[in-house]
C-alpha cells in the first residue's frame, strides 16, 4: 500500500514537471503584446536586450521550474543551457538570466520590475499581478 | 596606444603601466554608476569556472604542453598543471546601457602571474540596442574557440585541438572593440572590429618569447538554429625581440665567423622584431543537440623563422547518448618553414660543435609537422559537472614538434600518447 502510494506520488510529480503548462509572464505596466515562442529564446537566450517598446529586458529563470522551461523552449537539456550560458558569459558576449529560488519569488520580482520576464507554472497564475506573454502548452 | 608604447623598458615598468590602465577603466566605470545609478543599478555576479585534469604521457623523451605559454610539460607522470585551471569573473550590470567585467584566471602560463592571468576588464558601452563598445582588457578571439578556450565546461574535448590553439595563443590584448549584432529573420549576424596592444609570454622552451605589439581584426559569426559559422582574421606586428641576446652576439663576432665561415650571415635569421603576423581562419560548429561537430581551418603567415607560416585544421563530431557524450577528434598542422644550412665547423673543437648546434637548432627545429587522432568522452553527472577523459595519438614528423618540449638531443618521437582524465565545472 505505502509502496504504491509513493509510486503515485513520483508519478504525479514527474508528470507535473513534464505536462503543467508553463507561462511566460511580464510586468502589468510593460506595454508589450504576447509573444512568439522565437521571442521568447530571444530573451531567455541572450539573443536580445529590449522589447520592442524599448524597456530594458530583465529575464529572471525560476530555479524550481528551470529544467521543464528550457526543455520546453529549446527541446534541451539543462546541462547542454548551461555549456550554451558558459560559452557566452566566460567569452564575456552576453550575461545569462538572474536566478530566484521559486515561484514565487519570481512573481514578486516580476511584479516590481517594469522590465522584469519570467516564466512560472498555469496554477500559480494570477492576472491581477502579472501579465501572460505566452504559454508553452 | 602610442602612450602604451613609450613606457616599456622594464618589466616593473610594463606592469605599473597595465594597472593604471585598468584603474582608470574601473574609475571610468565608478563614475558611471554614480551619474547613473538607478532602483536596480549597480547589479554584481560574480561567477566561475574550472578544471581540475590529470593529464600524462608514454614517453619521457618529449614534453606535452596544452599551448605554449605552459612553463610545465606533461611527460609519464601525471601531471596537474596541463588541464588543470580556476577562472573567476566579476560582472558589473553599472546601468541600462553600461557594464564592466573582470575576470582572472589561475593557471601555469609564463610571465608575470598577476598580469599574464589577468584576462579581462573592460567596460562595455551598447550605443544602441546591438551595437556595443567595449573598451579595456579583452580576451583575444582569433579562431573559432579563442575567448572561451579556458572554459573546459563550453566543450566536449578536454582542450581545444592542439594543432590549432597551442601554436601563437594570444590571449588577450588591451583596446577597443565594437560589435554589431543583427537578427536575420531565424538567423543571426555579428559583426565585430578590434585593435589594441597585446602581450602575451611564452615558456622558456620558446626563448621566453613575449607576443608584444599592435593588433587588430575583425571576425564575422552566422549563427541559424544548428550551425554557427566564424570567419576571422587578425594581424598582429611583433615588437619585441626574441631573447637569444647572447648567440646572436657570439655568430656575429668576427671571431667566429673565422672559425665557423659564414655563420655571421645567419645572425638576421635570429630576429623577430618587427615582423608581420596574419591570422586567417574559417570555422563552423553543428549542434542539434544529438550530434555535435566542430571544424576549423586556418592560416598563419609570419615573416619570422621562430614561427614559420603554418596551415592547420581539425574535425571533431561527437554524438551525445543522454548525459554522455563520445567524440572523436582529428587535427593537423603543417609549417611551411625552409632549412638553413649552418657551416660546418674549421676545427672540431667542442665549444664551436655546440655553439654550430645551438644555432642550428635555434634556425631549424621551429617547424610544425603533427596529426593526431583522439577518442574521448565527456559525463555530464551534475548540471554543473562533467567528467571528461579523452585519448590521444600524436604522429610527429622529424623537425615538426614545436609545439612540445624537445629534448636537448633534439630526436623526436614518432607517435605520442596522450592520456587525459578529469572534471570540468561552473559556479
Amino acid at each position: 500500500m505505502l509502496k504504491n502510494i509513493i509510486i503515485l506520488l513520483l508519478i504525479s510529480v514527474f508528470s507535473s514537471q513534464l505536462h503543467a503548462e508553463i507561462i511566460v509572464i511580464g510586468n502589468l505596466e510593460n506595454n508589450i503584446p504576447t509573444m512568439t515562442k522565437k521571442k521568447v529564446q530571444e530573451f531567455f537566450m541572450g539573443r536580445t536586450r529590449f522589447f520592442s517598446n524599448g524597456v530594458r529586458a530583465v529575464p529572471i529563470d525560476a530555479s524550481d521550474l528551470r529544467k521543464g522551461f528550457y526543455q520546453k523552449l529549446t527541446h534541451r537539456p539543462i546541462e547542454q543551457i548551461n555549456a550554451y550560458w558558459a560559452r557566452l558569459t566566460f567569452s564575456g558576449h552576453s550575461t545569462p538570466p538572474s536566478k530566484m529560488p521559486d515561484q514565487q519569488a519570481v512573481i514578486i520580482a516580476v511584479k516590481k520590475g517594469k522590465g522584469a520576464i519570467s516564466y512560472i507554472n498555469r496554477d500559480k497564475m494570477n492576472e491581477s499581478q502579472v501579465k501572460p506573454l505566452y504559454i508553452f502548452e | 596606444m602610442k602612450a602604451i608604447n613609450i613606457i616599456k623598458n622594464t618589466r616593473y615598468d610594463r606592469r605599473i603601466k597595465k594597472i593604471s590602465f585598468f584603474c582608470f577603466t574601473f574609475l571610468i566605470s565608478l563614475i558611471a554608476t554614480v551619474v547613473e545609478a538607478e532602483d536596480q543599478y549597480p547589479a554584481f555576479s560574480v561567477k566561475g569556472f574550472g578544471s581540475i585534469g590529470y593529464t600524462r604521457t608514454d614517453t619521457d623523451q618529449i614534453g606535452f604542453y596544452r599551448n605554449r605559454t605552459q612553463t610545465q610539460e606533461a611527460k609519464k607522470s601525471l601531471e596537474i598543471s596541463t588541464d588543470s585551471r580556476l577562472g573567476i569573473q566579476l560582472d558589473v550590470d553599472i546601468s541600462k546601457s553600461l557594464q564592466a567585467s573582470t575576470q582572472f584566471i589561475l593557471r601555469d602560463h609564463a610571465g608575470d602571474f598577476l598580469e599574464q592571468n589577468l584576462d579581462s576588464v573592460y567596460l562595455r558601452w551598447y550605443l544602441t540596442e546591438d551595437t556595443s563598445i567595449r573598451f579595456g582588457r579583452m580576451g583575444a578571439d582569433s579562431f573559432l574557440l579563442s575567448d572561451y578556450r579556458n572554459v573546459g565546461y563550453a566543450y566536449p574535448w578536454m582542450r581545444p585541438p592542439h594543432e590549432f590553439y597551442s601554436n601563437i595563443p594570444i590571449t588577450h590584448y588591451d583596446g577597443i572593440d565594437v560589435t554589431k549584432f543583427l537578427s536575420l529573420g531565424n538567423d543571426y549576424l555579428s559583426l565585430k572590429a578590434f585593435a589594441g596592444y597585446t602581450s602575451t609570454n611564452l615558456s622558456e622552451e620558446y626563448a621566453n618569447l613575449e607576443l608584444e605589439g599592435p593588433i587588430a581584426g575583425a571576425n564575422i559569426v552566422y549563427e541559424s538554429e544548428n550551425w554557427r559559422t566564424r570567419v576571422g582574421y587578425t594581424y598582429i606586428r611583433q615588437v619585441k625581440e626574441i631573447q637569444l641576446q647572447t648567440l646572436r652576439a657570439a655568430i656575429n663576432d668576427p671571431l667566429t665567423n673565422s672559425v665557423i665561415p659564414g655563420i655571421s650571415d645567419l645572425t638576421p635569421l635570429l630576429s623577430v622584431k618587427d615582423s608581420n603576423l596574419h591570422f586567417i581562419s574559417l570555422g563552423t560548429t553543428y549542434d542539434d543537440g544529438t550530434w555535435l561537430v566542430h571544424t576549423e581551418a586556418s592560416y598563419i603567415d609570419t615573416q619570422n623563422i621562430f614561427n614559420p607560416d603554418v596551415a592547420s585544421a581539425y574535425l571533431s563530431i561527437g554524438r551525445r547518448f543522454s548525459t554522455l557524450t563520445l567524440y572523436t577528434l582529428y587535427g593537423i598542422s603543417h609549417s611551411f618553414h625552409k632549412k638553413h644550412k649552418v657551416p660546418d665547423v674549421r676545427f672540431p673543437v667542442p665549444a664551436l660543435i655546440a655553439l654550430q648546434q645551438a644555432t642550428d637548432s635555434a634556425i631549424n627545429d621551429n617547424g610544425t609537422d603533427e596529426q593526431s587522432l583522439s577518442l574521448g568522452l565527456r559525463w555530464d553527472l551534475h548540471p554543473k559537472v562533467a567528467f571528461k577523459a579523452q585519448w590521444s595519438h600524436y604522429w610527429l614528423a622529424d623537425d615538426g614538434a614545436s609545439l612540445w618540449q624537445k629534448p636537448a638531443s633534439r630526436k623526436i618521437p614518432d607517435n605520442v600518447n596522450v592520456i587525459s582524465f578529469g572534471f570540468d565545472f561552473i559556479f
